[in-house]
């Protein structure tokens, strides 16, 4: 028999910052060091990344395909049309699951794109009865896989960026948001002008609507100095209005910034000024933002919800529910109490390690292995 | 999906916190009527369940994408992208309003005529339906 060498992947949207793209770059890297011949094609791939793979129309069965006995590993997310290519061609392949969010969620904001979501869902079916192994970025996903029809399955966490060194916080963007600090001495108010953070698209399964309202809340009953910024790019501008106008309507406009896509280095400087991470999604496949929170040292309140608890741990504090009191007293706690927020750090140490691109590196090379061989 | 409190780590401290919010909302001058409009207004925005053939929500989301948004984003993941697109934005600003304002008319002109339809599809629906039934009990008289 001869041995396997080939291993591709085949992601619909290569893009260079997020999860997926992360993701992929770092499978890259970690089938090459295991030894295999390892490239990517895209469907659409952002211009900073293009170079880094190629366009699936340009895949030839012959070099790529390795004469048919390459594999294919098809990173799972979204509708498209490398689905209805992959299945024609004669080369067996697995799946990577990212997760397929709910199209519902998207209905009332954006039906283009909970159409989008439909046909992706669909495409993870008709991928299944030839899938030859399939992972997913959590056991949460798994469930998924399994109940479209996939085996056999294997939880692989998503493969996140370790700390850059290259990539230092943005000066500018820090002293701007320390300047927006009370002064304690001069303050009014009892508070301390705690700085929330959010990363993540603007999206409406990730509920900042949420975010806000319990913002709102913890401004009442806590502090009245705090402040919000909501670090991400737009999926849905209605969605993102109706966030703007909430805000006003609350009355908390002025205290929250909506910064849309940002540079690494600004990115940064938000982690650094946070006090609290806060995420309510109601729908996450991993929840990479959550890592990064933790990699900045900044504590973690976080709805118990989908891929939430799995990634989180006991690194942070989970909540049953989004109740804007509940999440208000959860932030108190947090930041009141010095002795929790040592040991959620204590534990985000061993989360970091768990995430680690080595450990996660090495438990994708063992699947690929056994399914693939070489 | 929520996963049940007692299944997630640190459920202890998760019971706690309730208690402390409970306490909370407890005690006199508990700002109840603001905490309630907060919660109110999230929750308005948080619902899901909405009918793919719901002609009025169709209708309603129709007149919402109805106005052109000219504040285009300018942020950018890579450094100085972001200037760059500021600068393009101050130079075609005055072209992009008197398109906008074209198009938002154009817009909320269809809008309303699909809402004015929407719901009188919806009248319409309901007479049938009430006509239907006066049918069926003269039928069966």
């Amino acid at each position: 028999m001869t041995a396997v060498h080939t291993v591709h992947q085949f992601v619909p949207n290569f893009a260079a910052g997020d999860a997926i793209g992360t993701h992929v770059r770092h499978t890259q890297r970690a089938l090459r060091a295991a030894g295999y011949r390892s490239d990517v094609f895209y469907d659409e791939a952002q211009a900073a990344v293009r170079k880094l793979g190629r366009h699936w129309s340009t895949f030839d069965l012959g070099s790529d395909g390795d004469g048919g006995r390459a594999w294919v590993i098809f990173q799972l997310s979204t509708g498209s049309d490398m689905t209805g290519f992959l299945l024609d061609l004669d080369l067996p392949y697995g799946v990577y699951f990212h997760n397929i969010t709910p199209p519902s969620f998207f209905e009332r904001w954006e039906p283009g794109a909970s159409e989008n979501l439909r046909r992706a869902l669909a495409d993870m079916r008709r991928l299944a009865p030839r899938s030859r192994f399939a992972m997913a970025n959590s056991a949460f996903s798994e469930r998924d896989l399994i109940d479209a029809g996939y085996a056999p399955t294997a939880v692989v966490p998503v493969l996140v960026d370790e700390a850059d060194p290259a990539v230092t916080a943005s000066p500018r963007v820090l002293a701007r948001l320390e300047r927006q600090r009370p002064d304690r001495r001069s303050s009014a108010n009892s508070g301390y002008g705690a700085r929330w953070l959010f990363v993540g698209r603007l999206a409406p399964n990730k509920c900042q609507h949420d975010i806000i309202a319990a913002f709102a809340a913890y401004r009442e009953l806590y502090d009245a100095d705090a402040r919000l910024s909501l670090v991400g790019g737009r999926t849905s501008n209605v969605y993102f209005r109706s966030l703007e106008l909430l805000a006003g309507e609350l009355g908390v406009d002025g205290a929250v910034e909506f910064t849309d896509t940002i540079p690494d280095d600004e990115k940064l400087a938000h982690l650094q000024s946070a006090d609290v991470y806060v995420s309510l999604s109601r729908h996450e496949g991993f929840n990479v933002p959550v890592i990064e929170a933790m990699r900045a040292g900044v504590p973690v309140v976080a709805l118990a919800s989908s891929a939430t608890p799995g990634t989180v741990g006991d690194a942070g504090v989970l909540l049953p529910s989004s109740d804007p009191v509940l999440v208000a007293a959860a932030v108190d706690r947090v930041l009141t109490d010095a002795e929790l927020r040592a040991e959620l750090q204590r534990a985000a140490k061993e989360r970091l390690d768990r995430f680690s691109l080595e450990t996660v590196g090495r438990e994708l090379v063992a699947v690929v292995r056994s399914a693939v061989g070489g | 999906m929520t996963t049940p409190v007692a299944d997630v780590p640190r459920a202890g401290l998760a019971d706690e916190i309730a208690r402390a919010a409970a306490a909370r909302e407890a005690e006199p001058g508990f700002p109840k009527a603001r905490v309630d409009r907060i919660r109110a207004i999230a929750a308005r925005l948080g619902a899901t369940e909405v009918d793919p053939g719901d002609l009025r929500h169709a209708a309603v989301l129709l007149e919402r994408q109805a106005t052109v948004d000219l504040e285009v984003p300018t942020a950018s993941q890579v450094p100085g992208v972001a200037l760059v697109k500021r600068g393009v934005k101050a130079l075609v600003v005055w072209y992009l309003r008197f398109l906008g304002a074209q198009i938002t008319a154009f817009g909320q002109a269809v809008a309303r005529f699909g809402v004015m339809v929407a719901f009188r599809v919806d009248d319409l629906d309901a007479r049938v339906d009430d006509l239907d039934e006066r049918v069926r009990r003269l039928e069966g008289k």
